[in-house]
């Protein structure tokens, strides 16, 4: 069980920012976890063309995904934790 | 100081221009340009020089950066010439891997924003020890910070030194040797004039002409291929002798632990980089400093997405091209070359010496932060709160880190002469590496987890410092590449996988059975 050792500056794991940021994280890791993990797991997978005769592979379109996921997150992020602070 | 900025343009005038002349294929344009930077730079600088005389201003800018202009100066940290030239190298050389970096670097940021920056804010003042001093006994975490901040600075440091030297080189036919003594001389004048504020507005001109430049050869690239994607990417497969086992990145070809480790490194190292963190106290509160990370994640994630375009661009335009590749096919100059190829390719002498002048500015403003975020460690963290404790003045403090700058830089242009034929290709990887196994750990544990004694982190960032040091060095990347043994004592290269969550272990085991500096008030009755 932690015990607060210090009584300045306590870690505040109640706030909801907090939980958000973890919840945000957590995600963010899934998906990168699943863009490199399909790598590892199933090549084959990554290095398909997303259509027959394509030369774009699946691979291609979720690494641009995944980035496209970190602008994503991180504007919902700061979008619900400046609510947040707002009230 | 006003003397010394002249000194640097005279140096500057006198050696760019004939030194270009003499190796010849220079361009003009990149002549200019190149000048055009460096007097921009010294410019900021002597208007950041009136103002830089606080510690506050030196080290933070006086809180006085905007959340969006921190926000760009954040991109400009994480994107450094390795991104902009290196990427699209490995595409060309090697293919899909040079996205497997792209996509890592991307994710690395959002987990600062998700986790670190707002408490960092809040808690901090300059480093990243005054966060860790607010809840540990503030000698011992100290000094162990400040050691971990310049193992971080002086690896990351050699590397882009020695990046750029040999760059300048090629771009504007500078010696090796003025190119060490001129990047030194840029850098030591920004940060011990300038400070902070000077550091972060050369930043915001980095970054903004890097995304021009990068934007602008997207488009161009694009408008190439009939703006169609899968041409372009039918195209570079076409031209790698590989073909469409480029798609498939080599370095997952290892072992999973391998592949994992490098996959967990990319991720989490940019929330250890002291530089990265340094910029949190720039601004004026949290809220800012989350509006900061958003600007941050959007120009450097755009940034990253646009290396989809830039480095299958580059394997498709310059690739099949004999004027860009020696003899035995290779890229002229080396992988770093691609991109600068590709934008002459594309637009001529003109956006050539566009890409190079940037290619300079990136260097420049990279190694400006990290001089600046290394003596901060050492004056802010060594000299003004431990060795002059309670005595050093906010005046003697300000002297000392001026010092520091010009001590940093002095020794990284010595070491990076030391390592001019060196492969250093090692040194950022050990850096995320130690940055993932040290400050991290302790920054994260110190942030969230109430039972964190001094005790517990101090052997939780040794632990994980030297482990991931020790590693790196019996690993793949020294005991291979660099001291030519025919295999590795440890075979994944970066440790992160074993040395991040032993120091995070190590830390949680050692705390809970430290009983030493337990409040009674804080003891729960049930005990």
């Amino acid at each position: 069980m932690p015990v607060q050792r210090t009584p300045t500056a306590a870690p505040n794991n109640d706030v909801p920012q907090a939980r958000l940021g973890w919840i945000m994280a957590a995600i963010q890791t899934l998906i990168y976890g699943s863009f490199v993990g399909t790598f590892i797991v199933s090549p084959a997978t990554m290095t398909r063309p997303i259509a027959p005769g394509m030369a774009v592979t699946v691979g291609t379109v979720g690494g641009l995904l995944a980035i496209l996921s970190t602008m994503i997150l991180t504007g919902l992020y700061v979008l619900l934790a400046n609510r947040f602070t707002a009230r | 100081m006003r003397r010394s900025i002249l000194a640097v343009s005279l140096l500057l005038s006198a050696t760019a221009p004939a030194r270009a002349a003499e190796s010849g294929g220079l361009n003009t344009a990149a002549i200019g340009m190149f000048v055009g930077i460096v007097l921009v730079t010294l410019g900021i600088t002597y208007w950041a020089a009136r103002r830089a005389h606080s510690a506050d201003q030196f080290y933070a800018a006086g809180g006085q950066i905007s959340g969006f202009q921190n926000g760009i100066a954040l991109a400009g940290d994480m994107i450094s010439a390795g991104a902009l030239l290196g990427l699209a190298g490995l595409i060309c050389s090697s293919g899909f891997d040079g996205l497997i970096f792209a996509v890592g670097y991307a994710t690395g940021l959002p987990f600062v924003v998700f986790l670190v920056a707002e408490r960092l804010r809040k808690l901090g003042r300059y480093t990243v020890a005054d966060v860790l001093a607010t809840r540990l006994s503030e000698t011992p975490i100290r000094i162990f910070t400040a050691i971990a901040t310049l193992i971080i600075v002086m690896f990351y440091l050699i590397a882009q030194m020695v990046g750029a030297g040999q760059l300048i080189r090629l771009l504007f036919g500078l010696d090796y040797l003025y190119a060490q003594i001129l990047v030194g001389a840029l850098m030591i004048c920004y940060v011990m004039f300038g400070g902070m504020v000077a550091t972060t507005w050369v930043q915001i001109v980095k970054a903004a002409l890097l995304l021009t430049a990068g934007i602008a050869i997207s488009l161009l690239v694009l408008a190439k291929f009939g703006f169609d994607y899968n041409t372009l990417v039918a195209r570079a497969i076409a031209v790698h002798p590989r073909h469409a086992a480029i798609m498939m990145p080599q370095v997952y070809s290892g072992s999973v632990w391998q592949s994992v480790s490098l996959g967990m490194t990319l991720m989490l190292g940019a929330a250890g980089l002291p530089h990265v963190l340094m910029r949190f106290f720039t601004v004026p509160d949290t809220r800012a400093a989350r509006v900061s990370v958003f600007w941050a994640v959007m120009c450097q994630s755009g940034f990253f997405a646009l290396i989809f375009v830039i480095g299958f661009g580059a394997l498709a335009i310059i690739g099949g091209d004999p004027a860009y590749l020696d003899a035995k096919g290779a890229i002229r100059g080396g992988g770093n070359m691609a991109t600068v190829h590709l934008s002459h390719a594309l637009g001529g002498d003109t956006l050539m010496g566009l890409v190079s002048a940037v290619a300079f500015a990136t260097i420049l403003a990279v190694v400006a932060g990290l001089t600046l975020t290394g003596a901060s460690a050492v004056s802010h963290d060594l000299y003004a709160r431990i060795i002059g404790r309670g005595r050093a003045t906010e005046r003697s403090e300000i002297r000392a880190s001026r010092l520091a700058t010009v001590g940093l830089g002095i020794l990284s242009v010595l070491l990076g002469i030391a390592f001019q034929t060196q492969n250093v290709a090692y040194m950022i990887s050990l850096a995320y590496a130690v940055s993932c196994s040290s400050t991290l750990p302790l920054l994260i544990l110190a942030l969230y987890w109430g039972g964190l004694t001094t005790r517990g982190a101090i052997a939780g960032g040794v632990i994980g410092l030297v482990g991931a040091v020790a590693l790196t060095v019996l690993g793949p990347p020294v005991w291979v590449k660099v001291l030519g043994n025919a295999a590795p004592i440890f075979p994944l290269d970066p440790p992160t996988i074993v040395t991040m969550p032993l120091a995070f272990l190590t830390a949680f085991v050692v705390s809970v059975m430290d009983r030493r500096p337990v409040p009674a008030s804080a003891i729960s009755p049930a005990v």
